[in-house]
């Protein structure tokens, strides 16, 4: 198993940076940059790429509405040049508050813009000439909507690599399956291993039926707070209100993609009161109901005494 | 941790990815160096 590393988009990078060369000595495998509505990730990927050797980077993620397809393609070659064949990209859907609230730009047809986005970003990297008349993205623009002067291009340099890895955020159903059967990677979030069969086992299972054996195996990204210390109870509380944010802050009622899955975890009544005591504006009231059991199930925590070398527990 | 370590492994995660909760950069190190050890060790 690899171990990765998420930066935190809301502060304190360059001092994380410069803690990198240590870790990365010590085997961290991969360093996960978000963007959220932060600081770019792309600068700060370049950063990263700038200050380490090996360390693989990824974003995690780029939304995939701010920049154009073929933007997120530049990009990619471009951090997989700078990176010497380190790079990843992430690619996730965001939610309405963040693409129509500070991009401002409509939240449409999130499954089928990401599909096209992985298509468009391997055209590139191949060195391809860039034509695609999709449903949702045409290049060149076709005739009548434009000057009519857009010409099929391809990208000017040689990328490091035409199969630049792919990872995708995803934790709704169909989501998941186009995930399995056109990326690299996949990422959930709020990955609890137990259930993770019992709400994603038959989307996995389709997409992986259509999936093209050239792509190899669908690396599956967990994540969890890792901490060692004898007060667990407190280090699993700092997930808490976290959670709380997600599964009653993010989206709207009937609209909340991790309220979503928090009821398909089998905590429907939890989900329920979480989101109506959150958007009350009760957020200690709506952390208090988040289940012990996912914050428990979802971490790496521990005593100092059975996390000592040779310890099985 | 070992158990939920092994936990992620067996539902088929091929990459962790963690947040290290340790009061400073010798404290976040060591998490690495045990995670990785662990990890190995599966």
């Amino acid at each position: 198993m690899r171990i990765g590393m998420a930066l935190s988009y809301s502060g304190g990078f360059k001092e994380t940076v410069e803690e990198l060369g240590d870790y990365e000595k010590a085997g961290l495998d991969i360093v996960y940059v978000a963007e959220a509505y932060s600081f770019d990730a792309v600068s700060q990927m370049g950063y990263i790429a700038a200050k380490t050797e090996r360390v693989e980077i990824a974003s995690g993620i780029l939304n995939i509405y701010s920049r154009t397809p073929t933007a997120l393609a530049q990009t990619a070659a471009g951090l997989d040049y700078v990176s010497e064949g380190r790079f990843s990209l992430g690619l996730g859907a965001s939610g309405p508050q963040v693409i129509e609230g500070f991009h401002g730009v409509p939240y449409t047809a999130p499954l089928g813009r990401t599909r096209e986005i992985i298509e468009i970003c391997r055209k590139v990297w191949r060195r391809e000439r860039l034509e695609h008349h999709g449903k949702h993205y045409d290049m060149p623009v076709p005739e009548g909507q434009g000057t009519g002067l857009g010409k099929p291009l391809k990208i000017i340099n040689h990328p490091v690599r035409a199969d630049i890895p792919v990872m995708v955020a995803a934790i709704g159903p169909k989501n998941v399956e186009m995930t399995a059967e056109i990326a690299n990677g996949w990422q959930p979030i709020f990955y609890l291993p137990e259930k993770a069969g019992q709400v994603w086992g038959e989307s996995l299972a389709a997409g992986r039926a259509k999936r093209d054996p050239s792509l190899g195996e669908l690396d599956v990204v967990g994540q969890a707070p890792l901490a060692i210390g004898d007060d667990v109870q407190g280090f699993l509380e700092f997930g808490r209100p976290m959670a709380a944010l997600y599964i009653g802050g993010m989206g709207a009622k009937g609209r909340n993609f991790y309220n979503d899955l928090c009821r398909r975890y089998g905590w429907e009544k939890e989900a329920e009161e979480i989101q109506d005591l959150y958007l009350a504006g009760k957020k200690d009231e709506a952390a208090a109901k988040v289940p012990y059991e996912l914050l428990e199930k979802m971490s790496l925590i521990g005593p100092r005494a059975t996390c000592a070398n040779g310890s099985r527990r | 941790m070992r158990e939920r370590l092994a936990a992620m492994k067996e539902s088929g995660v091929t990459t962790l990815n963690i947040t290290p909760i340790a009061g400073d950069h010798k404290g976040r190190l060591a998490l690495i160096e045990k995670i990785k050890a662990m990890a190995a060790d599966l």
